[in-house]
């Protein structure tokens, strides 16, 4: 195998891929980066097994053919040579010779037959969304999966698709986020599936800043492809039965106000600041139009904070982890929340105010 | 309608008698042993079966009973030990009653076969209630004393004996103490024709201490010394990471006598100070040695109890031993010693068994019952240890002078801080126990002291975790954090197991419920014994967060989880109920300990789990806040050691 090419498409190209290659001594092959080189491009490819990830980086190919270089070899050289172009050559026995500039180097490759076979796409044909509306589907939810290995299937954000209409959906079992989306055409039949979180977020580092650039992708039994700019990303969809969370999203709230998303932010990690060692655990009252929080830790003292808020329903009490109410508050964009408290041991919810897609549910504590 | 007063018989006046010595197996086979060591027996052994109540068997190599004496061996208050009233208050032997055996043989079958050195055949004597059977015999030197079918004649009795499983533990517990008074003596205790105790005799008490609780607790061991003008106190006591959750590693003697004194325990538990969780008690083995004047041993048939004339006074020699040995011992787990002299100003004296002793060298015991050189050798003779080739390439495989003893096991002075104390106490002040024996400042002054000391840098462990930084993950079990003086290895899941424990217990101190309430329930089926264990414990169960629904049958729905339970929480709860079914009437750590222990192990990270970095940090801020960083609920350690010393010594660079 013998290719030039530039030396800062080969680098970007590598820091996509690399994600994918693992460094688990039992598998040395798949610390590896698969380059093959044929008509005007390079084929880059790692693979976990669980995750691979592919793109095309352009090259004037001298002489096709294919190998796998060590990801911890390769990444760091190609990062540090300074010259435009890069030369790669492999000689019969194994050895890669890469040039760029002044340097020249020397590197073992490993046997590319060991590569494994990197999983075909099983496609029927695949749906369309905007790069922005996806991102946004994956920030509101994913953060609110499972992330201990015990309920595997609580670790991925369940994607269903029926028509144009794409639903994210994510818990750990003590809260819950939902978001609805738009594909750009619809789809002929409904398809669904849990795709694990560490997919989406390599995917949305994939994804460049481009809002309006299409991604194509889609879930099939067994896998979830992403395809954007150039970079194609096949993951293992997790088995099993995803909760049925229509019933959870049914529930109203007979409490509900709103107000400003960062004052209500600020004010609960301040609250949460008392707590040392336990679990941070924020109540919230609600009594006319005030809204206070409060938080207190025997050893250490307590906190209390009021705000000002525009309610409806009856005067209330609960508890919450803080925990539960900061990453949700975060991950919004809105500037005005809904906070929708149940009354006894029922759930809360939190939406923004504006969008009719996203629900976050949460589960109080009783604290006693 | 009185009945008048009369002379009871012998019979009923000895199963009276019986009643207050012989409580159980455990008591014979303490009374059998006791009479063995009297008699300067050097190895001992004893064998059990369904738990004592089918067989007891005791055989010694002591000074054995000359054929014309054997008559009286099973008369009440015959006794070769003491002659006037005025012996009382100078008992050097473990019996002097003349009471144990006529005891044991009003209720159970015993034959009692013994032979003195100079009598060329021994005697046996078979006794069954009043009658005795005695014919020559056949016989090594010493005696062999069986005891069968306790309580045959007292059924009532023996409805109160526990299980075998139980007593068993009793017995297991009383030779324990035993051996760990004598470590110039081997015992070797056989149960159901298993061997569950070999000490070997070799007259060093931390040889025996690792005979008893396993070798892998040597390193953890910190000599006690202390001096009083009556006496004074020595042992061993182990590290915080050694804890238990009951007192059952703490034993206590006194003039060689095993005693259960509260006041002695608290004193003990007392120079621990804070470096103990909350109900965690220490593993020690502490000889108290006192003029016998001084002591009343005669209070308590079973003699296991004891009064002082000056009990302040031995509180504070106890206390003050254990504090400074603490005080001078390295906490954090060491792994490989620097070379060289401890920091300055620390003695660098061990005592010569000590430093014969270093923990990790891999050695053998002579065998025993081979015409026994261990058996010979004199009580105070440490034995010499004999390299095993195998493990000489291993870390710590190095043999050490005598000058660069393990840190920890340096012995300490407690003369000097003996008389400062002295100064501090005026006679006639209330009992040390009853309030704290130091004054509040001085009280603080030890405990900063010794949370300084415990790294023997003079950084506190905790100041430390709570700034240092992770620099990695080693094997996705273990966190590297590097230190000034050199680098900790942190076990994740030991680490965050402490962590939760101590969140769980403290909760549950502070009565604060936190129930974390789920979006949709699980369903837990349990076993008809654990479904009935789970509802007397309801109440202890929600305290701690969970929120259980009875379901019908030995079904339950699962509704809320203490915050801390992030993952599945059928198997947590689950491991819970499993725990609290194993509590039985007898001590053992409390509900809420095990509770709380188990709910840390289920709901820990687990070794070979990869974190990220601000995981990593996380948990090691979290530790900062516990009260004891240095071992996990179950004693395992937390922190390993790697002095930069010995870094720089392997790199050549000392
Ligand atoms: N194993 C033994 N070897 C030699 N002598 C023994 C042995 N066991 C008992 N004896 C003799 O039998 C006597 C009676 O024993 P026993 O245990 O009944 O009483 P004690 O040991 O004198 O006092 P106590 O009732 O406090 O144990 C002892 O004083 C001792 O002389
Ligand atoms: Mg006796």
């Amino acid at each position: 195998m013998e290719f030039v090419c530039q030396r800062e498409e080969l680098l970007r190209g590598i820091s996509i891929v690399e994600r994918a290659a693992t460094s688990k001594e039992s598998m040395q092959i798949l610390e590896g980066i698969y380059i093959r080189a044929e008509g005007d491009h390079l084929h880059l490819a790692a693979t976990d097994l669980e995750l691979s990830i592919e793109c095309d980086v352009p090259a004037t190919v001298v002489q096709q053919g294919e190998a796998v270089l060590g990801s911890k070899v390769l990444s760091p050289i190609v990062r540090k040579l300074v010259g435009d172009q890069l030369v790669y050559r492999t000689s019969e026995s194994g050895v890669a010779q890469i040039e760029s500039g002044p340097s020249h180097f020397t590197v073992h490759t490993m046997v590319a037959d060991e590569f494994p076979a990197l999983p075909e796409v099983e496609s029927t044909g695949l749906w369309r969304i905007s790069q922005g509306e996806l991102r946004r589907l994956i920030r509101h939810t994913a953060f609110a999966a499972a992330t201990d290995d015990s309920r595997p299937f609580l670790t991925g954000v369940f994607v269903e698709v029926e028509q144009d209409e794409i639903r994210l959906v994510a818990t750990d079992s003590s809260r819950l986020a939902f978001r609805r989306g738009k594909l750009l055409e619809e789809t002929d039949r409904p398809r669904s599936g849990i795709v694990p979180v560490r997919a989406l977020s390599e995917l949305m580092r994939i994804l460049d800043d481009d809002d309006d650039a299409v991604v194509e992708f889609e879930i099939t039994e067994s896998q979830a492809v992403f395809r954007a700019a150039g970079v194609q990303m096949i993951s293992r969809v997790i088995e099993g039965q995803f909760p049925d969370y229509r019933r959870v999203l049914a529930t109203d709230q007979p409490t509900r106000f709103r107000l400003d998303r960062i004052q209500l932010l600020a004010a609960v990690e301040r609250v949460a600041l008392i707590a040392r060692r336990s679990t941070p655990v924020v109540r919230l009252a609600v009594k006319g139009e005030t809204l206070s929080l409060s938080s207190r830790e025997a050893e250490v003292g307590q906190a209390y904070e009021e705000l000002t808020v525009v309610k409806e329903g009856e005067d209330l009490e609960t508890a919450y982890q803080a925990r539960f109410l900061t990453e949700v508050l975060r991950a919004m964009d809105s500037d005005q929340v809904e906070v929708g408290l149940g009354d006894g041991l029922r759930q809360g919810s939190i939406t923004p105010v504006g969008d009719e897609n996203y629900v976050y549910i949460v589960m109080p504590v009783r604290v006693g | 309608m009185r009945a008048p007063i009369r002379i009871l018989s012998e019979d009923v006046s000895n199963k009276i008698a019986a009643g207050e010595v012989i409580e159980r197996p455990a008591s014979i086979v303490k009374e059998l042993v006791e009479n063995a060591i009297d008699a300067g027996a050097r190895r001992i052994r004893v064998e059990v079966r369904g738990g004592g109540k089918e067989l007891i068997r005791v055989v010694d190599d002591g000074s054995g009973v000359p054929a014309d004496e054997a008559h009286l061996v099973f008369m009440r208050h015959a006794t070769s030990k003491i002659a006037t009233a005025s012996d009382l208050f100078h008992i050097s032997t473990l019996g002097f009653r003349g009471e144990a055996l006529p005891s044991i043989a009003s209720v159970a079958r015993v034959e009692f076969l013994t032979r003195t050195p100079d009598a060329d055949d021994g005697i046996l004597l078979k006794v069954e209630g009043q009658a005795i059977a005695s014919s020559p015999c056949g016989a090594p030197v010493g005696t062999q004393v069986t005891v069968t079918d306790l309580f045959y004649n007292t059924p009532a009795r023996f409805k109160f004996l526990k299980s075998d499983t139980t007593e068993r533990r009793f017995i297991a517990d009383v030779l324990t103490a035993i051996a760990l008074a004598h470590p110039g003596i081997a015992f070797r205790l056989v149960m159901e024709g298993r061997e569950v105790l070999n000490t070997p005799g070799s007259g060093n008490l931390k040889e025996t201490l690792g005979a008893v609780y396993g070798r892998r607790i040597l390193p953890g061991l910190v000599p006690v010394d202390g001096l009083a003008p009556w006496g004074g106190v020595s042992g061993y006591v182990g590290k915080p990471d050694l804890a238990k959750g009951n007192r059952s590693a703490e034993t206590v003697f006194v003039n060689g006598r095993w005693v259960q004194n509260r006041m002695l325990y608290a004193a003990i538990e007392r120079g621990y100070e804070s470096l103990l969780a909350h109900r965690r008690f220490p593993l020690a083995v502490v000889h108290i040695t006192i003029d016998p004047s001084l002591v009343d041993v005669n209070v308590h048939p079973a003699k296991t109890e004891i009064r002082f004339r000056d009990e302040s006074d031995v509180f504070r020699t106890v206390m003050k031993a254990v504090r400074s040995a603490l005080l001078q011992a390295d906490l954090v787990s060491p792994l490989g010693q620097p070379q060289g002299s401890g920091p300055a100003g620390r003695p660098d004296k061990a005592p010569v068994d000590d430093a014969a002793l270093q923990p990790k060298l891999a050695w053998s015991f002579p065998p025993l019952g081979k015409g026994g050189s261990a058996a010979k050798r004199a009580p105070e003779e440490p034995s010499a240890p004999v390299w095993a080739g195998e493990e000489r390439g291993t870390y710590t495989l190095r043999p050490q002078p005598t000058g660069m003893a393990d840190r920890a096991l340096h012995p300490v002075e407690a003369v000097g801080a003996q008389e400062e104390e002295d100064r501090a106490h005026s006679p006639g002040e209330p009992p040390p126990h009853a309030s704290l024996p130091l004054a509040a400042s001085e009280a603080e002054r030890a405990r900063v002291a010794m949370e300084q000391g415990s790294v023997a840098h003079g950084y506190d462990p905790r100041e430390l975790l709570a700034t240092a930084e992770v620099a990695g993950q080693l094997a996705a079990t273990y966190l590297l954090v590097p230190v000034p003086f050199g680098l900790w290895l942190i076990d994740q899941h030991v680490a965050h197991e402490r962590v939760l424990y101590e969140k769980a217990l403290d909760r549950w101190e502070q009565s604060q419920v936190v129930a974390q309430q789920l979006l949709t329930p699980y369903t837990l089926r349990l076993s008809p014994a654990l479904a009935a264990t789970l509802m007397d414990h309801l109440d202890a169960i929600e305290a701690m967060g969970f929120g259980v629904e009875p379901f019908g049958g030995n079904d339950f729905l699962l509704r809320a989880v203490p915050p801390e339970v992030t993952g599945r929480p059928e198997p947590v709860l689950t491991q819970i109920v499993e725990e609290l079914a194993l509590i039985v009437s007898e001590g053992g750590p409390s509900r809420k300990e095990r509770a709380a222990a188990a709910l840390a192990c289920r709901a820990a990270i687990k070794a070979g789990e990869r974190l990220q970095p601000e995981v990593m940090r996380q948990l090691i801020r979290e530790l900062a806040t516990v009260e004891n960083p240095y071992a996990c609920p179950h004693g395992r350690p937390i922190i390993v050691q790697v002095d930069l010393k010995e870094i720089e010594r392997r790199f050549g660079r000392s």
